[in-house]
């Protein structure tokens, strides 16, 4: 007992030690994953009031450069709704693709969080579960694709990034149809690669690349960005490097876009295809 | 003792406000992410014995977690930080010893001494942080680059914090 009690006191800082480092490490196993989904209600609530109110205050310093995105938003809307009140299309949501205003419902939100500088970046969001809101969700920006909802609280939710190396999306040329994986590389915040695009394919630096429609969450058509560079020297596949448009470090208005076909699709496809591939 | 306490809770929330109202704001690149918390664990006395200087860094790591809702990650890397401390301060210790009732700091034993000190602790604690962040050896020598980056960076503010905030 006395020798014990002795070997205790002479290394009781390699035991506090052990003990404490395992203690990290329980709480890095136990919330693996996308960690902030765990947090209980009211632990998220709290913070994100908290998380709300700093964002209340740092918010006037941007409002300028928010307003000018906003007006400029709201041009585009109306050149897209003028384009659409002058020529009237009998067949319009008759045979054409599935009438994207019924199959996806938009909520704007607004960024009350985000990291830019880590590898596994999250945004979180001022919208929950009391608006709707539920994991598996697509985000886009006023400029493009931003990320998926992983989580909501009641009043909050928290986004995967694009800029997160777990993150993969399926994406496409405009011109060509050509679609790939998208992922970001862990290095810049404005730049990913996309993979999977033979050779033959003819790429130009400058192409747009959008979302492909090919996954239950994001929408067709969305831009993510544009090709700044590619090497097609190695490998079996294009290495292109992908400017994105969204610019993450002054992101505030967001629309959160609810497929309401998500599920029926998924367990569809789910029942009768293969499960997975790039979100 | 209760001064001491107060003013050492007084370096804490300092320390944790620039470090999230300021160093988790900068964008350098990708790369880089200053990490300043750490001088907390860095100031302590001498002769703090580890029974209370670990519970001490884990809870520093534990308030970082909770608030960058990352459960874990700063903890076990603060708490490696700690744990090697008292090695790092005998490895870099002066010639005659370290003087009774000091705490470690720039006006002791000057820049030379303090800036090794820090940068010990500093790549120790950014090793295991973006290693536990990633969680994977795939991109070895990228993540290395990482640590090596932002420890540089965090030294240069850890000393530029020391130099101009805190003059106690």
């Amino acid at each position: 007992m006395r020798s014990l009690l002795s070997f205790f006191l002479k290394y009781n800082n390699i035991l506090i030690f052990i003990l404490l480092e395992s203690a990290a490490i329980y709480l890095i196993y136990n919330n693996s994953g996308y960690h902030n989904i765990r947090l209980s209600n009211a632990a998220a609530a709290l913070e994100g009031s908290l998380l709300k109110r700093i964002e209340g205050a740092t918010g006037y310093f941007s409002l300028r450069q928010t307003n000018r995105d906003l007006i400029r938003e709201n041009l585009e809307l109306r050149r897209l709704a003028g384009i659409n009140g002058h020529e009237r299309d009998p067949h319009a949501g008759t045979y054409n693709e599935p009438s994207d205003s019924s199959a996806y419902n938009i909520i704007s939100a607004v960024v009350v969080n985000q990291t830019i500088n880590r590898q596994k970046n999250f945004l979180t969001l001022d919208r929950g579960k009391a608006d709707g809101i539920e994991p598996g969700m697509a985000v886009v920006g006023p400029d493009g694709v931003v990320g998926v909802v992983t989580g909501a609280s009641r009043n909050y939710s928290v986004v995967i990034s694009l800029l997160n190396i777990d993150f993969r999306l399926s994406a496409r040329f405009s011109n060509s149809g050509y679609f790939g994986s998208l992922a970001w590389n862990g290095s810049s915040p404005g730049r990913a690669v996309l993979n999977d695009i033979p050779h033959h394919v003819s790429v130009q630096q400058g192409d747009t690349v959008e979302t492909s429609g090919y996954s239950s969450i994001f929408p067709p058509g969305i831009m993510i960005g544009t090709v700044e560079s590619f090497d097609s020297s190695r490998g079996d596949f294009l290495n292109i490097e992908i400017r994105l448009s969204t610019s993450f470090g002054s992101l505030y208005n967001v629309y959160i876009i609810d497929n309401r076909f998500r599920d029926e699709r998924r367990t569809l496809e789910t029942e009768y295809g293969e499960e997975g591939g790039p979100l | 003792m209760i001064n001491s306490i107060i003013r050492y809770s007084t370096l804490l929330v300092l320390l944790l406000a620039l470090q999230f109202l300021l160093m988790d704001n900068i964008q350098f690149s990708g790369y880089i992410n200053p990490v300043v918390y750490i001088l907390f664990i860095l100031l302590l006395p001498f002769e703090i014995q580890s029974w209370i200087l670990l519970p001490l860094s884990f809870m520093t790591g534990l308030i970082v977690d909770i608030f960058n809702g990352t459960p874990g990650m700063h903890t076990s890397a603060t708490v490696a930080a700690g744990f090697v401390r008292p090695y790092i301060l005998s490895v870099v210790a002066p010639r005659d010893q370290y003087d009774q009732g000091m705490t470690p700091g720039l006006k002791g034993y000057g820049l030379k001494w303090f800036a090794s000190y820090v940068t010990f602790i500093v790549i120790i604690h950014h090793f295991v942080l973006f290693y536990v962040e990633v969680f994977r050896f795939e991109d070895f020598f990228s993540t290395l680059l990482r640590v090596l980056l932002s420890s540089l960076f965090s030294v240069i503010f850890i000393i530029l914090i020391q130099f101009t905030v805190i003059r106690r």
